[in-house]
């Protein structure tokens, strides 16, 4: 979780990227920047969402190239990596809904089909209870999917969450205990 | 029997938050430059390869320099208003080159037809006389044509006037104001 000096850090880090960015010199420096700060949090954000490293490299600089695109219109009413991850989330689930159009599935074949990269191990180094569980997480509705991930995995609050998801706080405190539950039980059960 | 099966608590597990996922060696430095590539913002115009070399080499500092000047060169550009000092400098340009012909077609000229006083003295008045005519005959004759000039001008213009006069009696829906756009 964050503490309160990492969260300062952050936010000291966001007002640099932007005092930067706003500076037609020093624009580039700032983007630069960045992409450097959160690369690695929007991949694997964005992996956990796709699974597939190919998918999520191609999500990955396709959310960056929007984030660059967008980010003179950015207005800072919310935290810059809120948004990012938005963007990030949104993009995800579209190249999800474009793979099942291309292999011509519905919603829950595209996640028996991200279950066998999971069981193929391709960059997959977990142990079994590990892979189970992504496997479990798989098998989650995709807004509590998400919600898990972002709460299980990145730790970010439920403030933060309702932002990206643009749903209440009450209905993402219920989907993450129901994700909870439905994760303990799969578990439990094989 | 089947074995007794175990409740599994997640957050009693915290090795479940372990990465169970990986990326192939360098990848996130790749992701960068490939990042800066598709957007523009890269400080090279190629990008190479985690252990490649450039064989060319540039003087260091080069494209932070390089960034800049084009910067610069870049939003000056969008500008749509002449500098003072560029504006200054062409017409003080033009002015010294004016200057320059004048006097030059000056000198040239006194050198070609004019001659020293000491010459002039040598000279009797009868002969600057006779010279004069010759020259007074050709002033005379280039007012005369300028004034022909003139009148040949003014005839024409009077006859456009007259033809324009005639089109808008006959077009009276060609005889609107002309409006001026600020663009």
């Amino acid at each position: 979780m964050l503490t309160v000096s990492n969260a300062k850090q952050e936010i000291l880090q966001e007002e640099e990227i932007l005092r930067l960015y706003k500076n037609e010199l020093t624009r580039q420096e700032g983007f630069r920047y960045l992409v450097k700060s959160y690369q690695e949090r929007i991949y694997w954000h964005v992996r956990k969402i796709v699974i597939n490293h190919e998918d999520a490299d191609d999500v990955t600089q396709e959310t960056f190239i929007k984030v660059f695109k967008n980010l003179d219109g950015f207005n800072g009413t919310s935290k810059l990596f809120t948004w990012m991850y938005r963007i990030a989330t949104n993009e995800a689930l579209t190249h999800l809904k474009k793979n099942k159009k291309h292999l011509g599935l519905d919603i829950d074949d595209v996640y028996v089909h991200l279950s066998e990269f999971i069981t193929q191990g391709k960059n997959i180094s977990g142990e079994e209870i590990e892979l189970k569980l992504q496997k479990a997480i798989l098998k989650l509705p995709h807004k509590q999917r998400l919600v898990f991930n972002m709460k299980y995995f990145d730790h970010l609050k439920y403030e933060e969450m309702a932002e990206i998801t643009e749903t209440s706080i009450g209905s993402l405190k219920a989907s993450y205990h129901l994700a909870v539950k439905k994760i303990e039980r799969e578990l439990t059960e094989d | 029997m089947s074995p007794k099966k175990r409740n599994i608590d997640l957050s009693k597990h915290k090795e479940l938050k372990r990465n169970a996922f990986t990326v192939p060696d360098g990848y996130f430095e790749q992701l960068t430059q490939d990042i800066l590539s598709k957007t523009g913002q890269e400080h090279t115009s190629f990008i190479l390869k985690a252990g490649q070399r450039s064989p060319f080499q540039v003087p260091e500092g080069y494209f932070v320099q390089l960034e800049q000047e084009i910067l610069a060169k870049t939003t000056q550009k969008e500008t749509r208003v002449v500098p003072m000092v560029q504006r200054t400098w062409f017409q003080w340009t033009a002015v010294a080159a004016s200057l320059l012909l004048v006097t030059l077609f000056y000198f040239n000229r006194q050198n070609y037809n004019s001659l020293g006083m000491n010459e002039l003295a040598n000279i009797s008045e009868s002969e600057i006389l006779e010279y004069l005519n010759p020259n007074q005959t050709f002033f005379e004759e280039y007012i005369w044509s300028h004034e022909s000039a003139d009148a040949i001008l003014n005839e024409m213009i009077e006859e456009e006037l007259s033809a324009h006069a005639e089109v808008l009696s006959r077009h009276t829906e060609l005889n609107y104001e002309f409006e001026y756009f600020d663009y």
